[in-house]
């Protein structure tokens, strides 16, 4: 499989209600070891969403801190998105996401810390 | 330095499309996208950064995907090319670039230049001439 497999796939829940496409892929550094790399990044769950752009911006994470008014539209943008932990896919076939849970069980995407490059 | 492992990451906000920058600081490619090995758990694991035209193509998809495709496939000597691939084991660290342990010459990643230098710029007079 390859990440663009996953990108922008519609994503369905258990009674086939769709929650818009895969906006990202949430990975974790915690799977087999890869060369100089170390512990390789393994798929932890998905960020679902039915706007494009609010998950692009960056501006969902913490530590950034945005103009109030861009905050707002970011936040009214990404109201929506969900986040789907790994555990819950079922099946990935034709750009299309089935999982086993119902769409209202799930929780919004935890923002994760910084940017990349800041930490640097 | 890699970072501490259980870092958590976005793959196309923070991986996507990143520059790649080979073990003696030079440009080799972008990040056009990610392979993905499943596990006996289910679980799946990057094991591959797929680089230039051949992976770029299938990520665009409609007419502009499809034609560069078949451009790469066209200027492959292979029947059924695979894209550039980088093995993840070869990477140093992810930042604002992705910083490789290995040079350049070693991997496989300007194939299209490669072969434009050879069909077309050997060919204009003087180009034997010309620094590397």
């Amino acid at each position: 499989m390859r990440l663009s497999d996953l990108l922008g796939a519609e994503v369905v829940d258990r009674d086939g209600r769709s929650l818009g496409r895969v906006r990202d892929v949430r990975l974790v550094q915690d799977g087999p070891i890869q060369g100089t790399f170390g512990a390789g990044l393994r798929i932890e769950g998905l960020v679902v969403g039915r706007v494009a752009v609010a998950s692009r911006l960056g501006y969902d994470r913490e530590g950034v801190e945005a103009p109030w008014l861009v905050a707002r539209i970011a936040r009214v943008l990404s109201r929506d998105s969900r986040h789907v932990p790994w555990s819950d896919v079922v099946r990935v076939a034709d750009r299309r996401v089935e999982l086993a849970c119902r769409g209202d069980e799930l929780l919004a995407p935890t923002p994760l810390r910084h940017l990349p490059g800041a930490e640097s | 330095m890699s970072a501490p492992a259980g870092r958590m990451l976005d793959a196309a906000f923070e991986l996507l499309d990143r520059q790649i920058i080979d073990g003696d600081g030079n440009h080799a490619g972008k990040v056009d996208d990610l392979e993905l090995t499943p596990l006996e758990d289910g679980s799946f694991v990057v094991t591959a950064i797929l680089s230039g035209p051949g992976a770029l193509g299938g990520r665009l998809g409609g007419r502009l995907g499809t034609a560069a495709a078949s451009i790469f496939a066209r200027l492959h000597p292979d029947e059924d090319p695979d894209p550039v691939r980088l093995s993840f084991g070869v990477v140093r660290e992810l930042g604002p670039q992705v910083r490789l342990t290995t040079s350049r010459h070693h991997l496989d990643v300007n194939r299209f230049e490669h072969w434009v230098r050879d069909r077309f710029i050997a060919r204009i007079p003087g180009a034997g001439h010309a620094p590397e």
